[in-house]
């Protein structure tokens, strides 16, 4: 029951933020469950896509997708997770994540800083910077995948920042684009056997039913708040990697 | 177009893993079956996958070169992904 009730809660935040939500349901299944780690990633992982495509029919549904970005964008994070995943071993990935905690304390700081300046949130933004949000994209697929967090905490600021979309846009192409990386990596992990089924059943059922809410909430959420929120899930997730760079 | 076939092949497909689930659950708990939990599980995997197929094929319909062009790019991503995972 209380792995359901974390996984409605991840679900919602997911689709609300852009995220995928796994930054809530691994740690969980571990603490909670007592899975292995990496069974509790592949279990965690199939939650996060449940969640990406139970928001993303929704928000493409209320044309909130800007699907054209976020295949454009996609084709540029892949190559970059497919190289971290090559150099992984090379690369002392502790100090990477303490770089990459500072650049989430920035954006956060910057998200509360210029949330004032709210574009109009009917329509997709205009398409600027292009270029650069690929690069970004490229830097955030390699970043993620060389430290072992979803890409949806990066992707949000870089369509939201680089791209200039309004920040429930940005939301909305993230969750797809997650829903497309994370079910690349959740084959793996079932390939390798590592995945509870029936704990995935749960986690599955409760991530559906919190996405579904949090596509009726952000209907009516002021940008302002899932702003601040997102900001805070920023900065505990830059708290995470600093522990994790002293250990 | 593309949007609206995308949505409903989405909302299908979740709603349809949705169904496998709940009655797996009941399998399970009745004959410790977990064969249809792991039907819903396949299918949710596979959605993404459905999604770009659909993306590919309405775009080729409708012109849109360079959105077919990348769905096409990601479809390939995913299959050698899939392949990857079980072969190699």
């Amino acid at each position: 029951m209380l792995i359901f009730l974390i996984s409605f809660l991840a679900g919602m935040l997911g689709s609300l933020l852009g995220i995928g939500g796994g930054v809530l349901i691994a740690p969980s299944l571990i603490v909670f469950v007592h899975l292995p780690v990496r069974t509790a990633v592949g279990t965690s992982l199939l939650g996060v896509t449940a969640t990406s495509v139970t928001a993303a029919g929704i928000y493409i549904k209320r044309k909130m997708t800007d699907l054209k970005l976020a295949l454009i964008l996609e084709t540029t994070t892949i190559p970059g997770a497919a190289l971290s995943a090559f150099l992984a071993s090379r690369i002392p990935s502790k100090y990477i994540g303490s770089v990459l905690g500072f650049v989430l304390l920035y954006v956060a700081g910057n998200m509360l800083r210029k949330s004032q300046a709210v574009p109009d949130e009917s329509t997709p933004g205009s398409r600027k910077n292009l270029i650069l949000a690929a690069l970004a994209s490229f830097s955030a697929g390699f970043l993620s995948g060389l430290v072992g967090i979803g890409g949806g905490v990066l992707k949000t600021p870089i369509l939201h920042f680089l791209v200039g979309l309004p920040f429930k846009a940005a939301a909305a192409t993230s969750v797809f684009m997650v829903g497309l990386t994370s079910s690349a990596g959740a084959v793996h992990y079932m390939a390798r056997g590592d995945v509870d089924y029936p704990v995935a059943a749960v986690v599955v059922l409760g991530v559906i039913g919190g996405a579904y809410l949090g596509t009726r909430v952000i209907k009516r959420a002021a940008p302002l708040l899932l702003k601040k929120i997102f900001s805070l899930v920023l900065a505990l997730m830059a708290l995470k990697l600093f522990l994790e760079a002293l250990k | 177009m593309t949007g609206r076939y995308l949505s409903r092949i989405l909302r299908l497909f979740i709603l349809l893993s949705l169904g496998l689930m709940i009655a797996g659950i009941s399998d399970l708990l009745l004959s410790g079956s977990d064969f249809l939990i792991k039907m819903g599980i396949y299918l949710l995997i596979f959605t993404p996958f459905a999604g770009l197929l659909i993306i590919c094929f309405y775009s080729k319909i409708e012109g849109k070169k360079w959105e077919f062009l990348l769905s096409f790019l990601l479809l390939l991503f995913l299959l050698f992904n899939l392949l990857s995972a079980y072969f190699f």
